[in-house]
């Protein structure tokens, strides 16, 4: 059975959306995790990703983008949504003032070289920066999956990409910067 | 860029779900399957009520008098003797007059002429005097004004209540 044939009979038998549930879940939870960086939101967001995604099967249209890029798109979504709900929630407890986080220079390089390290700094940049590096750098995906994926231009990724390393560059502290300079030369 | 080279060279985290992505996946269908029994229990409602409201208007369209029956099933009064025990009851309440004679449907009753008027008066003067009187068309002066209101039954019997407008004298005026 073909994955069209999969999405054509999920959208009225839920065990067959069950198939498509265990061949994208992997990729989509691996994603998720590297935006909220917390293995309880990351549960939460992908069950929300997934529950949508079943709710609005019958508006997906193969033919426009697949189906992998279609559950992305949904996970920026549900990420973005998480975020506004975090913000709102922050203004209702009113006045909590969020403490920078003193830089403290990673010990070697593999430290310097790890996830955690770079997400702090990701973590600053707008949503659609962060997805783009994200999608980019870490899922490993094509300027064209990319495309798919946020629904823009190849043209437009390249130059969001563009700015979004200018502007994470800048907030690299340059000790930082230097050893990454030297330890990549 | 060396920060592209960076990037690239970056560890990510390889947390892999285990057994959460079958919790998780049985705790979606559970939500689906919820919202899909809902969806039919309110499908199921608005089906009958549907149903009810088409037979409804049929019978209103094939015969008024079925959609009554309808009604009356439906509603909380039920018989339609109970209906005009209530309509009689409420005559009862009405006042006598100083002849004895009913004021309600039973003065209709025995004459279906116009030839009895009930005047109430509104006015000061009749203050202490009771409000309600049988008088004949006759005794109506020329110059009162009064408000005539005709009440028919199904039966077309009618009855009249006359109200006296006060005179200019007794009203009290406002002054500017």
């Amino acid at each position: 059975m073909t994955e069209l044939d999969i999405i054509k009979k999920a959208k009225y038998d839920i065990s067959a959306f069950e198939l498509l549930y265990d061949k994208y879940f992997l990729q989509i939870y691996k994603f998720v995790l590297l935006r909220v960086k917390d293995c309880d939101i990351a549960n939460e967001v992908v069950s929300d990703v997934f529950f949508k995604a079943m709710n609005k099967l019958s508006l997906f249209k193969w033919r426009s983008i697949p189906f992998s890029s279609w559950l992305y798109r949904i996970a920026i979504n549900e990420i973005s949504n998480y975020y506004r709900r975090q913000k709102k929630q922050q203004k209702l407890i009113g006045g909590l003032t969020i403490e920078e986080e003193q830089f403290t220079p990673p010990a070697d390089l593999d430290e310097s070289m790890s996830f955690e390290f770079i997400h702090k700094y990701i973590k600053k940049l707008p949503q659609r920066d962060q997805d783009v590096i994200v999608l980019r750098y870490f899922e490993k995906k094509s300027f064209q999956e990319i495309s798919e994926i946020i629904g823009k231009k190849e043209g437009y990724i390249r130059v969001i990409l563009h700015r979004a390393l200018k502007k994470l560059e800048k907030t690299l502290p340059k000790e930082v910067i230097e050893d990454v300079n030297r330890k990549v030369s | 860029m060396s920060i592209e080279k960076f990037l690239d060279q970056v560890n990510t985290p390889n947390n892999h779900p285990g057994p959460i992505a079958v919790k998780l996946k049985y705790d979606i269908k559970k939500r689906i399957l919820l919202r899909k029994r809902k969806q039919q229990q309110l499908f199921t409602i608005a089906k009958y009520a549907n149903v009810i409201l088409l037979l409804f208007v049929v019978s209103m369209i094939i015969n008024p008098d079925y959609a009554l029956v309808i009604n009356r099933t439906f509603t909380a009064n039920t018989d339609p003797k109970e209906q005009s025990l209530h309509a009689e009851t409420q005559d009862d309440n009405l006042p006598l007059s100083e002849e004895g004679v009913y004021l309600g449907s039973g003065l209709s009753a025995r004459s279906n002429n116009q030839s009895h008027i009930i005047p109430v008066s509104t006015g000061g003067q009749a203050a202490g005097s009771s409000s309600f009187q049988i008088m004949d068309l006759s005794e109506l002066e020329d110059n009162t004004p009064y408000i005539i209101r005709k009440i028919n039954d199904r039966n077309n019997r009618s009855i009249y209540f006359v109200n006296e407008i006060a005179t200019l004298e007794n009203r009290s005026r406002i002054p500017y």
